[in-house]
């Protein structure tokens, strides 16, 4: 499979300048995010380095902008930059691990219930209906409110990454649910699964060995696109007030801050980070739909 | 009838007629205030919670004894006038043909329910009653209350104590105040029976509040205004996006950052004035240990070196000039200028030495800090967020770690009613425009007697302060009660009882066609509003 992923698709991306570009611009999102200690110019969660007086600075090339303060400061003197690298790890970390769960889950309902069909099948699949009828955002603020119920708000607060990687995966797994189990029933009829089976092998051994690796396409592409809509959810949760608190600002509570002073004059403490949040789920978005056709056999 | 009929040139201007006719006797669309405000009313029950917005609306509905008139100075309300007939002795004469709103009349048993009614456990209006003995009723419009000591104060705190109909509080079973503390629900929670010129018509927590005159009022109203809506609105360019787009006529929390918006907006205005709330940081100065940090087993605010570390870090000039952008004014005590008692000695803040204050803190056997959560409402006084957050920076560079804990206030003032708290900010406003009500409910011993240390959520227990307090609460002669209040105002400056911040200044924004007294104790007084 690996031998797959990478003589054509490489050859593919190297073709396609505009998944290329998102591809570069992504990568360095995500090492930005994986280690913003080494490249933000500020440690802006130090609350020992932040001054007051520092506070509503206007971007670099703007009068009264400094280029210490490249992108400006918010409204406790915080680096704009630095904050929106830092943010970047939450939002990207959030995204990820929300995707991650929800791949999860989805892959094994999926597998289930391809392979046992019958009485299983239906069962699963009319859950994941259910499912389908709640709009993401409100499965999730359902599942941060029992979070607060049960926590109490200071260590919901302390919790609120996992507790919206769980919202996240709980509310996101149906899509591949459905597609794993589409790929699952097409590869259980096949002769090298029943081979398996003659040779003895159980049924999770033929799941995890044999069918799992044929489907797993599926799921990359549909995964990309999760991805964005996961960060995207986050940042809708943090930007109403749901989600993580101003302390570790994500991408959408630096958003949220912003949006005070939005229209007061100092627009950029909003506008900063709302063009992060766009190029990262932008390059995402663009990364995905190149995924989806490069790796469409009906394309070829 | 065919077509041919129905176009009849006399048919036509009949129908013609008919319709303008109708349109002229419509009658003109009543006229609605709607007012934006951050929070809303936690009950309707006059005497279960004493807070801003809550006295604001109900004001409209119920009314005390004694109102103000616009120079702020006392006026007749329910009652027409007043006088000391002894030394513990106030008589009032009760005002003739008042009706509450459901029919009853106004008699002085009300008066005496009423007063009553405050005194109970459950209401948080006793420090207005804390100092009443009995109520006799002399005659119909006639009652004596009985004062426990000399109270120069009373008719100023009959200024703010709601009149209930006590059959009507009888017949509903709120003879008692709602217990709001353990969220008891009472009849008076949903509904209200007062005085005042409006009546409640609808009430629907946290989204909208319906008032609707009500035609038998006794008083004058500078408007015709038929319905007041209440919206509370906690998220402030929300709140401030509702005036400007024409949703709300009034907003009277208005964020500082939005000022010179509205300024420029056509069609709107904005009226500012001091507000007799000050600001300002408390600590749990009683109990043995930190119950939200980490100290090493201590409890750093009993030190009084901590708690001056604290004052002098807080650099109260750049955050009136930064968070609040100038619509604040920093000072040395938790009452503003506006108050009796005042002196402009306590109007000066403490040096900001961020150096001074980690040698106190390395005095106080604390050289490398400690950990606190400090606790900060979200939604109530101007920009708490940016201020606690502000303040948590200002903290930590003196070496103390500050666990912001935000919450809305619904949350807040219970954790502040249970002494459930290390470190929290804090905010008061004086009801009766004199600093004895800061004096006498925030900084006295929580006796429970008197109304003393009622609102004392720090546990700051100073016995020579009491004992000032005590002397001038019944001092006569205005010089020395003043003399008094100054010098227990300054003993509890120089105790750091609470680290002073800064009196905010009111801000209101409204259309143009709405013009409202803008009063230092942020009460939007709904009978001198006018409105085109």
């Amino acid at each position: 499979m690996t031998a797959l992923l990478r003589a054509p698709l490489v050859r593919d991306l190297r073709g396609d300048r505009t998944a290329l570009a998102a591809c570069a611009v992504l990568l360095v999102l995500l090492v930005l995010a994986a280690v913003p200690g080494m490249l933000a110019p500020h440690a802006v969660f130090d609350l020992r380095g932040l001054s007051l007086l520092d506070a509503f600075r206007p971007p670099a090339w703007i009068d009264g902008g400094s280029w210490k303060f490249p992108l400006g400061t918010d409204d406790q003197g915080r680096d704009m930059l630095s904050a929106i690298i830092y943010g970047l790890r939450v939002s990207v970390t959030v995204g990820l691990g929300g995707v991650a769960l929800a791949v999860v889950i989805g892959v094994t309902v999926g597998l289930v219930a391809g392979y046992a069909g019958g009485f299983i099948d239906t069962l699963l699949m009319r859950i994941a209906d259910v499912q389908l009828t709640f709009p993401a955002i409100l499965i999730a603020v359902m599942i941060d409110g029992v979070a607060r119920a049960l926590l109490g708000e200071m260590a919901r607060q302390q919790a609120s990454v996992s507790v919206l990687i769980i919202a996240i995966g709980l509310s996101g797994w149906v899509e591949y649910a459905r597609a794993v189990r589409g790929a699952t029933m097409v590869e259980r009829r096949r002769d090298y699964v029943a081979a398996a089976r003659l040779s003895g092998v159980g049924a999770i051994g033929i799941l995890a060995r044999h069918i799992l690796p044929n489907v797993l396409t599926a799921v990359l592409v549909i995964g990309t696109i999760h991805l964005g809509v996961a960060i995207l959810i986050e940042a809708t949760l943090s930007f109403v007030g749901l989600g993580i608190p101003p302390t570790q600002p994500s991408l959408g509570t630096l958003i949220r801050v912003g949006n005070n002073y939005l229209l007061s004059g100092e627009w950029w403490i909003a506008i900063m980070p709302g063009l992060a949040l766009l190029i990262l789920v932008l390059a995402i978005n663009l990364l995905g739909d190149f995924l989806r056709d490069a790796l469409n056999p009906r394309l070829k | 009838m065919t077509p041919l009929t129905l176009f009849n040139p006399a048919r036509r201007t009949g129908v013609a007629t008919a319709l303008a006719l109708a349109l002229l006797a419509q009658p003109l669309a009543a006229q609605t205030l709607r007012i934006a405000a951050q929070g809303d009313m936690g009950t309707m029950d006059p005497h279960a919670q004493n807070s801003q917005i809550t006295n604001t609306i109900l004001a409209m509905i119920y009314e005390p004894l004694v109102m103000r008139a616009r120079d702020l100075s006392k006026a007749p309300g329910l009652a027409t006038a007043w006088d000391s007939t002894g030394d513990t002795t106030w008589r009032f004469t009760l005002r003739e043909g008042v009706s509450f709103q459901n029919g009853n009349s106004f008699g002085p048993e009300d008066v005496k329910f009423s007063i009553e009614r405050a005194q109970a456990p459950t209401s948080q209006f006793s420090n207005l009653v804390g100092t009443v003995a009995g109520v006799t009723i002399v005659d119909d419009q006639t009652i004596d209350i009985e004062t426990t000591m000399v109270d120069p104060l009373l008719p100023d705190k009959m200024s703010q104590l709601f009149i209930m109909d006590s059959d009507w509080a009888a017949e509903n079973a709120v003879t008692v105040p709602q217990d709001l503390k353990n969220l008891e629900n009472t009849f008076a929670v949903m509904n209200a029976n007062g005085t005042g010129p409006f009546t409640l018509s609808e009430r629907v927590p946290d989204s909208r509040t319906v008032l609707t005159r009500a035609p038998s009022y006794w008083g004058e109203m500078a408007s015709d205004i038929q319905e007041v809506v209440l919206l509370p609105i906690g998220s402030p360019p929300t709140r401030v996006s509702a005036l400007l787009s024409g949703e709300v006529d009034i907003v009277l929390d208005v964020p500082p950052q939005d000022v010179a918006r509205l300024e420029s907006a056509p069609g709107l205005k904005v009226s500012q004035g001091p507000e007799l709330r000050t600001i300002f940081f408390g600590f749990d100065q009683a109990s043995d240990a930190l119950k939200y940090g980490d100290a090493g087993g201590k409890n750093p605010f009993k030190d009084l070196k901590v708690r001056q570390a604290v004052d002098h870090a807080l650099d109260a000039d750049t955050i009136a000039k930064v968070v609040m952008r100038g619509l604040a004014t920093p000072t040395g005590t938790y009452f503003a200028p506006g108050n009796f008692g005042w002196d402009d000695s306590l109007g000066q803040h403490s040096t900001f030495d961020p150096e001074l204050s980690k040698s106190l803190l390395a005095e106080a056997g604390y050289p490398d800090g400690f950990s606190v959560r400090m606790d900060c409402p979200t939604d109530t006084y101007v920009n708490p967020e940016q201020i606690c957050q502000a303040v948590s920076a200002m903290m930590a560079q003196i070496g103390i770690e500050v666990q912001l804990n935000l919450m809305p206030r619904a949350q807040f003032i219970p954790l502040l009613w249970e002494k459930d708290t290390s470190f929290f900010i804090i905010g008061f406003n004086t009801t009766y425009f004199d600093a004895m009500y800061v004096l006498e409910t925030l900084l006295m011993t929580q006796t429970g007697q008197d109304g003393e240390g009622i609102y004392n959520y720090s546990g700051y227990s100073n016995p020579a302060f009491d004992d000032l307090v005590r002397k001038a609460r019944v001092a006569l002669n205005e010089d020395e009660r003043r003399a008094l209040m100054v010098q227990a105002a300054t003993m509890a400056k120089d105790d750091v009882a609470y680290a002073p911040l800064h009196t905010q200044i009111l801000t209101w924004a409204m259309k143009d066609n709405v013009e409202a007294v803008v009063r230092p104790d942020n009460i939007l007084e709904i009978r001198w509003l006018e409105m085109q």
